[in-house]
């Protein structure tokens, strides 16, 4: 594969660049239009998480870590556990990104992860209610990004639904209408199925699948496609400025359909639930 | 207070975790590890796990900052909220402040900053899992980070924390020994130099006692600057095969 | 001998390389009246002095380099050219009279007038060349005389097995441009291959082996 520059450089040239080979349904890392890069999952990273992973998908390296804890249903939602998602786009990661409390771009990416956990209904979280009204678990997802090449948001789906697939929580029993924890005795988590989102970019009509930093700096808009089965979406999110033709819609519903397929087969491996349903 | 009821170290000189008084934890130490940034490294020391980078040299913001005779040192060492027991609130605590602090002004002492004026090098320390001893072992990545950029410097420099438990001094203290324990001391030097670079009590010691930590700490330094040379050295040993990346 | 090192061995920073401080060079530093090194490289002996040769260094300006950049802002006066290593340079900006009109997100080869403490300004006469196609690739500034090689021999062989036209800068920023993606691709191959094998033997005859695989009639052979 080739390698062009650590850093991406927005320039005309390497945009005409771009745009000849999409044309000719090339890429410049060598890539072909629907192609990811090399994925890999590692589960079971951080001990002192009830679950973690990280992910590298090309040159962007995202850990997630899942902690629970026992907290207050939130009141339009009594009978359900609660999930909160954090992300954080760490200075560490790029030059692009700052020191300081989540901008908008971290808080967006925070939110497309908890759509695609929420509203997939991937946990089950009426079974995480302990006391209904009073006593429920609380799931947190922190998601960071340690290096950046592009695309930060399927890997952040993939490290935190790995997390949550792999996590083992504590034991929690009513006694006298009180809440006692016995880590003693560990769980997974409800889990009902395996979210994965799937990054589109566009450049005019064309487009092309998990763009790097380069292709992102050259591209008009992307947009990802929270995927919760195999023909359901749960969450969408036009990100960048820029048009997205109406015609093209098919074709990016189509490719991400198939892409999600093959993100959640690595997914399942990953987590140990080949070839299987939950 | 007095006796702990589960004793830390046995009648026969061992630790919980079965190590000797003088043994540090299993290290892992790797260099380059972050491809976007200039220069970066990974540390593990039992459970702590640690990233660093750098960013750098680069043009100094806000511009009244920069030097003209030199490069200016930010540093910010950083916990993720799941690396601890529980889970930390996102955002700088005072704690995080204070190690930053410390740890630039250690590295300072290393890095030629006379070859850089009126630039800024950046380093970013984030905690992934903090099981004690992170401050020493985050500022001995952050010191092979900015070996790993480039950067000009006078000496690696490393660092370990020693602890007095239960009367005895022990070497890299685990966090139980750390919580339990009656001190605690991270020390960090220029091991070739043979200089103090940072260095932090919290509890208490006779002198004695400290006399004989600042040596035990010495020599886990002097293992960890090893791998840190080691980790250095190892790109160029590893040819990459013909074309391939 | 008053060296304690041997040339081509891996050196760490701090560590002693000599007790004769006549002897420091390029990325040593002298304490005490001995030579010590200040980053990690291989030890070059040239011209009577220990050199070290890093694996990665910043890249430091100095006057007559040749860089290459992208204008990043246009102000009445300069442009602001980025030369990658969080380096901006300045450009005259002349204006109407200005034979060429520049606009940010172009690439330029030229060199550097002077850097100093005000910064790093560029030649922006006839020697400032807008490029306007090709493929952008970035290297370690160190690396850059690896890729020209003795004589501009290694530059030579990647022009000539290419037919691509290179605009190599100083910086670690380079150019190619040929008549195709397939040739511009099978440079910046070789140069990455250059970049990480610099300190092995046989390097030329590699190169020259690369790119006449990846070359064949101007077609692409093989895949990395």
């Amino acid at each position: 594969m080739y390698r062009i520059g650590a850093k991406p450089y927005p320039t005309k040239i390497m945009h005409d660049k771009l745009y000849e080979l999409i044309l000719r349904g090339e890429r410049l890392d060598g890539r072909g239009p629907y192609q990811y890069r090399p994925l890999e999952i590692k589960t079971s990273i951080i001990e002192k998480t009830d679950g973690s992973a990280m992910v590298n998908l090309g040159g962007t390296k995202i850990i997630a870590g899942v902690k629970t804890a026992l907290g207050q249903p939130y009141p339009d939602t009594p009978d359900q556990g609660n999930i909160v998602v954090n992300a954080e786009l760490l200075p560490l990661a790029s030059s692009f990104f700052e020191p300081g409390p989540p901008d908008e771009k971290a808080i967006e990416l925070a939110r497309v992860v908890d759509r695609c956990i929420r509203e997939s209904k991937m946990l089950e979280l009426d079974k995480l209610v302990y006391i209904p009204g009073r006593s429920v678990l609380v799931v947190y997802i922190d998601v960071y990004v340690l290096d950046y090449d592009g695309n930060y948001f399927d890997p952040s789906v993939l490290a935190s639904v790995a997390a949550l697939a792999t996590s083992k929580i504590p034991l929690y029993e009513v006694k006298d209408g009180e809440v006692i924890m016995n880590p003693e005795i560990r769980s997974s988590l409800p889990i009902r199925r395996f979210p994965v989102s799937v990054t589109i970019g566009l450049l005019g009509d064309k487009i092309l699948v998990d763009p790097t930093s380069l292709e992102e700096s050259a591209i008009d808009t992307s947009i990802v496609l929270g995927w919760s089965d195999d023909d359901e979406m749960a969450a969408i999110q036009k990100n960048l400025q820029g048009l997205i033709q109406f015609g093209v819609m098919d074709e990016i519903i189509n490719v991400s359909k198939e892409k999600a397929g093959e993100l959640r087969t690595r997914l399942m491996e990953a987590v140990g639930r080949v070839g299987g349903t939950p | 207070m007095e006796k702990t009821e589960q004793r830390l170290i046995t009648e026969d000189g061992r630790r919980i975790d079965g190590r000797a008084l003088d043994e540090m934890r299993p290290v892992r130490i790797e260099a380059g590890v972050l491809d976007r940034s200039d220069g970066s490294a990974y540390i593990e020391m039992g459970k702590t796990k640690i990233y660093a980078a750098v960013y750098g040299p680069k043009e100094a913001h806000p511009r009244h900052l920069a030097q003209p005779h030199k490069a200016i040192l930010n540093c910010r060492y950083h916990m993720a909220s799941f690396s601890v027991e529980g889970r930390k609130a996102p955002g700088m605590t005072r704690r995080e402040i204070e190690l930053s602090k410390v740890i630039r002004e250690a590295l300072e002492s290393v890095v030629i900053l006379e070859e850089f004026p009126r630039s800024a090098i950046d380093i970013f320390i984030e905690v992934i899992q903090a099981d004690a001893g992170t401050r020493t072992a985050g500022l001995t990545a952050a010191s092979l980070a900015l070996a790993d950029a480039g950067i000009p410097m006078l000496d690696l420099c490393a660092g370990i924390a020693v602890g007095k438990v239960e009367g005895k001094i022990v070497l890299d203290p685990s966090e139980e020994e750390d919580k339990k324990g009656e001190a605690d001391m991270p020390v960090a030097m220029t091991p070739r130099l043979g200089s103090i670079v940072l260095l932090q009590l919290n509890g208490r010691l006779t002198s004695a006692e400290f006399r004989e930590a600042l040596n035990l700490a010495k020599k886990g330094i002097e293992v960890l600057y090893e791998l840190q040379k080691k980790a250095l050295s190892k790109k160029f040993e590893s040819a990459t095969p013909l074309g391939e990346e | 001998m008053s060296s304690y090192v041997h040339d081509r061995e891996v050196v760490t920073p701090g560590q002693i390389l000599s007790n004769d401080h006549r002897l420091a060079g390029a990325y040593t530093y002298v304490y005490g009246g001995k030579v010590y090194a200040a980053v990690a490289g291989i030890i070059q002996f040239r011209d009577s002095k220990i050199n070290i040769l890093p694996a990665k260094s910043p890249y430091k300006p100095s006057e007559s380099d040749p860089v290459v950049g992208i204008i990043i802002d246009s102000k009445p006066s300069n442009y602001e050219v980025d030369l990658g290593w969080h380096l901006v340079g300045f450009l005259h900006n002349p204006g109407r009279r200005s034979r060429m009109r520049l606009q940010i997100g172009d690439v330029v080869y030229t060199h550097v007038k002077h850097s100093g403490i005000r910064g790093v300004f560029l030649e922006g006469g006839r020697e400032l060349v807008k490029i306007d196609r090709g493929l952008l690739i970035r290297v370690s500034p160190v690396k850059v005389p690896r890729i020209i090689g003795k004589k501009g021999s290694m530059l030579q062989i990647l022009n000539s097995e290419s037919g691509c036209k290179l605009y190599v800068g100083r910086n670690g920023l380079i150019a190619v441009v040929g008549e195709s993606p397939e040739r511009e691709f099978a440079v910046a191959s070789a140069i990455k291959m250059i970049e990480s094998e610099s300190h092995l033997p046989g390097l030329t005859e590699r190169v020259t082996h690369h790119l006449r695989k990846k070359i064949i009639g101007g077609e692409i052979v093989g895949e990395d």
